[in-house]
């Protein structure tokens, strides 16, 4: 699958989700499965994405007062983590990425993100996506 | 050392693609090498396999490379090749992906490889310096099979690159395998295998060792344990003369991984890579006794084809010691080898 470059965190987020149903599509009806019914907050290095979690679906609202998760996080530490440079546990460990909101809505979330990552490491268009925001980060960051 | 460039020739050859059968979505084939030099271990891996991902068309086909090295420090990557660049030359020993590059020209082996986002690159040329040896007939793993051919000793000149660092290699050697077949990653099977470059004196031994399993290691597909002394294949045990036993089992806090994405995945670590790990073999009056102790690991995360989990390869580089008598002649032997234990 081709897909447009994403120009904003909004955008990588919502291509990657589009990706993963296309290529890989139990994985993201796992994930949807696992936050269904919550709202979620990210935050990356300020700029905001929505998420509205469905059975079947994840939407993209353009906001949503009091999420039931909140996440912030950087670019940066997402690199890290991809690179295992970071593990999740140290992020958070080290202040780099927040998550608040109900613990078990935060063990869903958790277990989500791992079928996000067994899905994109069997997805074609991935390494594509990735390197895209390895670029992007490359010229926020300059 | 002619005819084993003969046999290399005839039996080493790459066997796909080829007319399928009904697993022929499974096919996997790759060509492996293991370089030790002093102070330097390097496993490089140049693969190509039917792409079993739901989206995929049908009768694709994925390469990737594999380049790990250790000196010290463990540094590497997988890296998928784009399918464009992939040239395959059935039944020769003639496989390029990309900027990667294996071929056999003139009795010696050519491998070109290099890491495009880590710094990580050989250039060598392998010599032969043993017999091979090719297991005859397909080993049963999960519902399907492998082959193997295998050179477990050869000499090495050329260059590593890692980081900013040129290895020019000097007294290093090398061992290089085949395998080929079809079978699905996260099917029933699990393996352990390995290889020793060892001396006694100015004597050369070299040892192979495998075991293939299902995945509870509780029924045994296959096993082999051949000893060379110089060039020659002294002997060879195989399934109930050998035995092996794990004694204690590492607990790693911390571990080189790739791809590294997928190890945000799999946070667990693995508890199956002994501390030290013994092999005996007896074959009437003919027996040895093989003891691995680790020095690094690390590992390679496979995704499973067949649902969500992951394959687990540690790759276990260690000082290996044998002594046994073979044909009346007692010996003992030190060195390094290259371990690897695949969980599923």
């Amino acid at each position: 699958m081709s897909f447009s470059q994403p120009s904003n965190i909004v955008e990588f987020v919502k291509t990657a989700m589009a990706l993963l149903r296309d290529e890989f599509p139990r994985a993201y009806f796992l994930i949807c499965a696992n936050v269904a019914g919550r709202t979620i907050s990210i935050d990356v290095d300020g700029k905001q994405v929505f998420l509205d979690c469905k059975v079947l679906g994840v939407q993209f609202p353009e906001g949503i007062e009091n999420p039931d998760v909140r996440i912030a996080t950087s670019r940066r530490t997402i690199l890290d983590a991809i690179d295992a440079r970071v593990t999740i546990e140290e992020a958070i460990r080290d202040g780099r990425l927040f998550a608040r909101g109900r613990q078990d809505y935060i063990t869903n979330c958790h277990t989500a993100l791992l079928f996000f990552v067994r899905g994109a490491v069997r997805s074609p268009s991935f390494p594509a996506l990735l390197q895209e925001f390895r670029r992007f980060d490359a010229s926020v960051s300059s | 050392m002619q005819s084993n460039a003969r046999l290399i020739e005839e039996k080493n050859g790459l066997k796909y693609p080829s007319p399928g059968d009904a697993k022929s979505g499974w096919q996997k084939e790759w060509y492996h090498i293991c370089i030790q030099a002093p102070g330097l271990d390097l496993l490089v891996n140049l693969n190509v396999s039917s792409d079993t991902r739901p989206s995929a068309p049908a009768g694709s086909r994925v390469a990737r490379v594999v380049l790990m090295a250790h000196d010290g420090e463990w540094s590497g990557d997988i890296e998928p090749v784009d399918s464009r660049l992939v040239r395959v030359t059935p039944g020769e020993v003639a496989m390029c992906l990309g900027q990667n590059e294996i071929a056999f020209r003139d009795g010696k082996f050519e491998l070109v490889a290099a890491l495009q986002v880590y710094p990580l690159a050989v250039n060598v040329r392998l010599e032969p310096q043993c017999t091979p040896l090719g297991i005859t007939h397909e080993v049963s793993v999960g519902h399907g099979a492998i082959g193997w051919f295998a050179i477990p000793r050869l000499s090495v000149t050329g260059h590593v690159v890692k980081g900013d660092r040129v290895y020019p290699l000097v007294d290093a050697t090398a061992y290089h395998d085949h395998n080929w077949g079809h079978w699905l990653w996260g099917q029933d099977f699990s393996w352990e295998w390995g290889f020793g470059h060892l001396a006694d004196g100015e004597e050369s031994w070299t040892i192979m060792f495998d075991r293939t399993l299902n995945r509870a290691r509780t029924r045994l597909l296959e096993s082999t344990f051949a000893l060379w002394r110089g060039e020659m294949l002294v002997k060879m045990f195989s399934r109930n003369e050998i035995s092996v036993r794990p004694i204690g089992y590492q607990n790693p806090k911390k571990l080189f991984r790739i791809p590294r994405a997928l190890a945000i995945a799999v946070p667990e670590l693995g508890r199956d890579v002994p501390s030290q790990f013994e092999v005996t073999a007896r074959s009437g009056p003919d027996h040895v006794s093989l003891v691995l102790t680790p020095r690094s690991e690390a590992q390679i995360l496979i995704p499973n084809e067949t649902d969500l989990e992951t394959t687990i390869i540690t790759e276990v580089l260690g000082t290996v010691q044998i002594a046994g008598e073979i044909r009346g002649r007692l010996f003992t032997a030190a060195g390094r080898g290259v371990f690897e234990f695949l969980a599923t």
